[in-house]
């Protein structure tokens, strides 16, 4: 019971102030009465994340390696070169997990792919990085299925849980940042923390019934559904029209705000305020094609993307192609993973914040005028096959095989919160 | 928005690192690396754990040592090389990208006559530490000095307090210019005597939460091997 309810505090706490970093304490955690064959799982350092995790490890004995991410969840971590390939072969090092287990085998949550080289970790230590379920509490199901990853693992999801504690997180920050005001203006001030909080709490509970953003239409939708509430509000109780005006004024740039939050909470998001600006929509700079010449087909940038963007195609040839690339949300752990760099940039640019990969600007600003013919797979049909999409050669087609595209992926990374495992 | 501006600021973090710590520390470390580069003699081959952008290394440099700088970093080892390069005293220095606790696999035992790392190690627990200081007295040769300068949990428990709301007053602007939590370690000579160091002097600034600590690698007789146990 008291468990129950300290488990709780900490999770309101956390909720509160996801926008901070909480870090615990480094290094390998025995769960249960781990043994030379248990299984080793990674995660980062932030408090939360360690707690979540070892609570969906009870009961089974393993160890959980505990590496620095400087206290922030491992997603935005790893996106900001915080938690890297040294973090983890640190953590390897001083555990000393080479003695401590027999086999060489770290099951890394997915959301470390964006910063951390696999390839490094196995070359300087000897273990191989196995990616883990995109969602922390699928890790029981992970585990029951004999370490793999169901077709339902792959994709991010932004559920309603992530959204709320979003919405909570974030309007909290604008609170907090806007207390002076209170000192002085304490009406004012109450009135406009009120309104944040119930703003954010609207736009993201409904945010799957929302208009996807394109040409600035979900943000005008939301903004005139609040308007016409308040108007309404306003001529029930009336409210004199200088009152109306300044909070329509306020309201309005509430709006606005978590618009622009949406394209750039975080490092990994996929699009910037100039962007949307212009554009009206959230969409990435960066658009990946593959070079098949390049292609070694170990299937990584599959295993990583959480936005489904990759198939394999397993008929004519053995290669992965880019269906999805409007789905991307420029996370680049496909980028970072590649191990022949042979992922090219459509649009040759890139937000320019992710920098745990060597020479990202030129590599992305790479001529790939060779492969305007890989665009065929773009929308092509794609199924499932042993957990990796697979293309559907033969039925490639322009009819509307792409579903259109999900609420969830489009702005997963304001989530980049606690699914971030 | 406000978390945009945020991503940014941390996003141009690594280029105000210099003047980012100098504020945060209220201009001692600039003082501090000028007393460790006093230490150093010509010819020493000297290693600056965590170089950063090598305003240390420069000054070892100048010293005529022959400076060895490892960081995690890419763009922390390009730093220090542009430093050493503007200062025309590119030729004595070497930077490998490494983590700390990757120290013997670049270096071998005895390759060293100092080993200094300023702002660095105070990230890490005491495990790290103890990994990173056996590390440093296998790559010492005896005799070899080891000179580390942190932030360290204050040795009085009234001071401790105070420096706790210190730090929680300070939380956000670290948090916001350096990107780095600050872990404290509590006991510092502590750590480097348990990894076979001799203490030569301790200095401390601030109410005893930045410390100097200089240590000797003792010299062995010829039957032991400058080995650690
Ligand atoms: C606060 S700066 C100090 C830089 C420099 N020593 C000074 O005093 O100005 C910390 C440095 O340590 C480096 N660093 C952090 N973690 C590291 C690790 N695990 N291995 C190597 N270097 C690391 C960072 O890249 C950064 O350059
Ligand atoms: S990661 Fe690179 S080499 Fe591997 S399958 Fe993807 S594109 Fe091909
Ligand atoms: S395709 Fe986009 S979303 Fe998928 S891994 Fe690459 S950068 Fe991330």
């Amino acid at each position: 019971m008291m468990t129950r309810i300290k488990d709780l505090g900490w999770e309101l706490f956390h909720i509160f102030f996801r926008h901070f970093n909480f870090p615990c304490k480094l290094g390998l955690i025995n769960v249960g009465t781990p043994g030379e064959n248990s299984p080793v799982f990674l995660s980062g350092n932030y408090t939360l994340t360690v707690q979540r995790v070892l609570r969906k490890l009870r009961g089974i004995d393993c160890y959980l390696l505990v590496a620095n991410s400087r206290g922030s969840n491992v997603w935005c971590a790893a996106g900001m070169n915080e938690f890297s390939e040294y973090d983890v072969i640190d953590a390897i090092n001083v555990a000393n997990l080479g003695n401590l287990v027999k086999h060489r085998r770290i099951i890394a949550p997915v959301y470390s792919a964006p910063g951390v080289d696999i390839s490094a970790v196995k070359r300087e230590t000897g273990f191989n990085i196995k990616w883990g379920p995109t969602h922390l509490d699928d890790l029981p199901r992970f585990i029951a299925a004999g370490f793999k990853r169901t077709n339902d693992m792959f994709q991010v999801k932004f559920g309603l849980q992530d959204r709320l504690e979003q919405a909570v997180s974030t309007a909290w920050c604008y609170t907090m940042t806007i207390a002076l005001i209170g000192l002085v203006w304490p009406i004012f001030f109450f009135t406009v923390s009120g309104l944040i909080f119930f703003v954010y709490l609207f736009g993201f509970t409904l945010y799957p019934l929302f208009p996807e953003e394109r040409h600035w239409r979900r943000t005008l939708t939301i903004t005139a559904l609040l308007t016409t509430a308040m108007a309404l509000w306003a001529l029930w109780s009336g409210w004199a029209t200088a009152d109306f005006l300044l909070w329509e004024g306020v309201l309005v740039a509430v709006c606005l705000l978590m618009a622009m939050d949406c394209c750039g909470s975080t490092p990994l998001h996929k699009s910037t305020i100039k962007h949307w600006l212009l554009n009206g929509d959230y969409n990435s700079h960066f658009s990946p094609v593959i070079d098949p010449s390049l292609c070694i087909n170990c299937v990584q940038c599959i295993l990583v993307c959480p936005c489904d963007v990759f198939a394999a195609r397993r008929d004519a040839e053995n290669t992965v192609v880019v269906v999805k690339p409007d789905r991307c949300e420029e996370c680049l752990a496909c980028f970072k993973q590649c191990p022949t760099d042979a992922i090219f940039n459509r649009s040759g640019e890139v937000k320019g914040d992710v920098k745990s990969i060597p020479n990202l600007e030129v590599l992305a600003a790479r001529d790939w005028s060779h492969l305007k013919s890989e665009d065929r797979w773009i929308g092509a049909a794609t199924g499932l096959r042993g957990g990796l999409p697979i293309v559907l050669e033969g039925r490639t087609t322009n009819a509307p095989t792409v579903p259109p595209r999900r609420a969830a992926s489009e702005s997963a990374a304001t989530s980049l919160i606690e699914i971030g495992q | 928005m406000l978390m945009y501006g945020w991503m940014k600021w941390v996003e141009i973090a690594p280029q105000r690192y210099d003047w980012a710590v100098t504020v945060m520390t209220f201009g001692r470390l600039d003082h501090i690396k000028e007393r460790i580069a006093n230490e150093v003699r010509a010819g020493d081959h000297v290693l600056d754990i965590g170089c950063g952008t090598g305003t240390l290394a420069v000054r070892c440099l100048r010293k005529s040592a022959y400076v060895t700088g490892i960081d995690s970093s890419k763009y922390m080892i390009e730093q220090t090389q542009r430093h050493a390069s503007e200062a025309g005293l590119a030729d004595r220095l070497v930077v490998v990208q490494d983590s700390v606790t990757q120290l013997r696999k670049h270096f071998g035992d005895g390759s060293f006559d100092l080993i200094v790392s300023t702002m660095v190690l105070g990230e890490f627990p005491r495990e790290y530490l103890s990994y990173v200081m056996r590390d440093c007295r296998a790559l010492l040769r005896p005799g070899g000095r080891l000179i580390i300068a942190d932030e360290v949990l204050p040795d009085r428990l009234l001071t401790r307090i105070f420096y706790a709301i210190g730090l929680g007053l300070l939380w956000i602007p670290n948090f916001l210019l350096l990107r780095r939590p600050l872990f404290p370690i509590a006991d510092l000579p502590g750590v480097i005597r348990a990894g076979g160091f001799q203490i030569k002097s301790i200095e401390s600034w601030a109410a005893s939460s930045f410390k100097m600590v200089s240590a000797e690698s003792p010299i062995l007789d010829a039957a032991t091997p400058g080995m650690v146990p």
